[in-house]
């Protein structure tokens, strides 16, 4: 990120969202709003003075709520770039220092009273009285072709009303990625978070919210691994702690994974096939985990300190939106559809727009760095052609036929059709770039003014014709 | 020979015949366990929990186990239903056995007297608490077919009209 961040080629816009694409490959406008900061950046050193004084406290969402930030706040330590932002629906606007506003004057110095963050910033990088607007800033990009690489979301622990959510020493699996980080809450001690004490059994439940019909079918693919490596980790750092591991079915495909897994078993992690039905709260706090074993048909029992839910990786909410702008469809589990599953893994239906990483499935770090170097590599190829080839099965208005009655524009689940002058009136245009041949405006143009070509009325009643003919 | 020969013919007869008597959901069990885990029926001892039946029958073995006590240990709780992560609602495949098990007389003596109880006083399973009911103000019998006996005569005429009445139980 840093290399990205002081590559001169490279623009890099964070704390930005994506408002609207227009335009077709090799002449796409976006439009990213620039989200106000409320901290001017140019002068923000990432020192993190303000963050120590501001009052407020909201969970931490980089620390997965498992500590808390101020309403100033740096995401992470090594944040790229790392400067402040106000999250201004939590601010608190201390000494009514709302932005915009002039503050007030002490009495006893003479001195204007100014707000913890402010006073406490070196560099002069928050400044109150600005009528800053809470709107940021547009900004219009014109690009040849786009990468879409929007990651995915943990499931929450909440949904799993059986794992008893309610209960601190109940986390999941990103939960405990921040303890075992040494920039995380517990600076990488492994501790319960109910009672900051080391917990001396962990249990491990696999498939939380992945191939269960009632949450999301598909296999999230990286729990198995993540949740070796983080047992194994613990196991290295505090050999006393018990680990047991609660799998559907132990799913280690890849390059070493499977050695990895068998060097876990070795190690004294207790791996136990079959899915665990329910956690019960025992009186001292402690977590009873009902699972079962299915090589030993027997139901099994473990009181644990602490229990990790491996939860499954879904899509972030505003995925359909996004969808919406870029007109990019869905596959049945709310990730982007690449345009072949195997030939064209990461093209997308529309020209120009290409798919990276987990926004196209769930996939691990090493399928992730391969399919984004493919998406980089495919976005490159019409950049440095030029031109790109469209197929010859697409639609075309005549425009002596249109009679401009506009009915084909909403219709096209591609934005290709607008209405354009021709010779004095509003005539339907398709651009031809961003046409699929899908037929939906030929079928319902009400003058019969669109022709998709290769499926015209004739040639169609022709094929009829011929399949229907005796011989 | 030790040895279990599975056949697809016996396999796709086993399937059939329990989806035929309510159990469809069992082709989409993938054996994860969770239902045994939290099953009362398997936690007390019963050897045959509804993991298990599926696996057999899923493998093609019918009548096999058709003495086996345990499906009618069953006390409809539904949690293994509830936890299933594929759906296949594990009580109702249990069920759809018992209804073989029944259609064919297998019936465990465990179960008998609960359908002699439906019969003749409309619970399968019910207590002596008039005592309870009157010490807290209530009649001494609860407003069912046991104080009302046109609603008794009700349901024994729907079971006399039953495929339960074949069994010979009452």
């Amino acid at each position: 990120m840093v290399q990205v961040s002081t590559n001169p080629n490279i623009q890099l816009l964070t704390y930005s969202e994506v408002e609207e694409v227009s335009g077709f490959v090799g002449n796409f406008q976006v439009k990213v709003r620039k989200k106000q900061a409320w901290v001017d950046w140019e002068k923000c050193t990432g020192c993190g003075e303000c963050t120590e004084k501001c009052p407020v406290k909201v969970p931490n969402e980089f620390n997965a709520g498992l500590d808390h930030r101020g309403a100033v706040y740096i995401q992470f330590p090594q944040a790229v770039p790392k400067k402040a932002v106000i999250d201004i629906n939590n601010c608190i606007n201390c000494a009514g220092r709302k932005f915009g506003t002039e503050p007030r004057i002490s009495k006893r110095t003479g001195k204007p009273i100014l707000a913890p963050c402010e006073r406490a910033c070196p560099a002069g990088a928050i400044n109150r009285s600005l009528p800053l607007s809470p709107e940021g800033e547009v900004l219009e990009l014109k690009v040849g072709t786009i990468i879409v690489a929007t990651g995915f979301k943990v499931m929450e622990k909440d949904w799993f009303k059986e794992y008893a959510p309610q209960h601190p020493d109940v986390i999941t699996a990103l939960q405990l990625e921040r303890l075992m980080s040494a920039t995380g809450p517990t600076g990488g001690k492994i501790l319960r978070p109910s009672n900051q004490k080391k917990p001396k059994v962990i249990s491990f439940i696999s498939c939380v919210g992945s191939r269960d019909a009632k949450y999301h079918t598909y296999c999230s693919r990286v729990c198995c691994m993540y949740m070796i490596k983080q047992a194994r980790i613990i196991k290295e750092k505090y050999p006393d702690i018990e680990i047991y591991m609660h799998f559907m079915d132990v799913r280690t495909p890849g390059k070493d994974y499977d050695e990895y897994y068998t060097a876990a078993i070795e190690k004294g992690i207790t791996f136990l096939r079959g899915k665990p039905g329910g956690i019960e709260v025992l009186p001292d706090g402690r977590l009873r985990v009902m699972g079962y074993d299915a090589n030993l048909d027997k139901d099994i029992e473990v009181d644990a300190d602490l229990v990790v839910l491996a939860t499954a990786m879904e899509v972030p909410e505003d995925i359909k939106q996004l969808a919406q702008k870029l007109s990019l469809s869905l596959d049945a589990s709310g990730f982007f559809k690449e345009l072949h599953p195997k030939l064209k893994p990461v093209e997308t239906a529309v020209e120009g727009v290409f798919l990276a990483g987990c926004c196209q499935g769930p996939k691990d770090i090493p399928d992730t760095v391969s399919q984004a170097k493919g998406a980089a590599a495919a976005a490159a190829v019409p950049l440095a052609q030029g031109k790109v080839t469209i197929e010859p099965t697409i639609s075309e208005v005549d425009p002596q036929r249109c009679s401009g009655c506009g009915l084909c524009v909403p219709l096209c689940p591609y934005h290709a059709i607008s209405l354009r002058e021709y010779q004095g009136k509003l005539r339907a245009k398709i651009e031809f770039t961003q046409c699929k041949g899908c037929g939906v405006c030929a079928a319902a143009c009400p003058s019969k003014a669109i022709i998709l070509h290769g499926f015209t009325d004739e040639q169609i009643e022709a094929q009829v014709e011929a399949l229907t003919s005796c011989w | 020979m030790n040895v279990i020969n599975v056949t697809s013919k016996n396999r796709q007869e086993a399937i059939e015949k329990i989806i035929a008597l309510g159990g469809e959901g069992i082709v989409r069990c993938i054996q994860c366990g969770a239902c045994a885990s939290v099953c009362p029926l398997a936690r007390t001892g019963f050897t045959l929990n509804c993991k298990k039946l599926i696996r057999l029958i899923q493998t093609g073995h019918w009548e096999e186990m058709i003495e086996d006590p345990s499906t009618w240990a069953c006390v409809a709780c539904n949690r293994c239903t509830e936890v299933c992560p594929r759906d296949v609602k594990p009580s109702e495949i249990i069920f759809a056995y018992r209804r073989f098990q029944a259609m064919e007389l297998a019936i465990s003596t465990s179960a008998t007297m609960s359908q002699m109880n439906l019969y003749m006083k409309g619970h399968a399973v019910f207590s002596e608490a008039a005592q309870l009911r009157q010490k807290v103000g209530l009649p001494p019998l609860p407003p069912t077919t046991l104080s009302d006996e046109k609603a008794l005569k009700e349901v024994q005429t729907l079971l006399e009209n039953s495929p339960m009445a074949e069994l010979g139980l009452f």
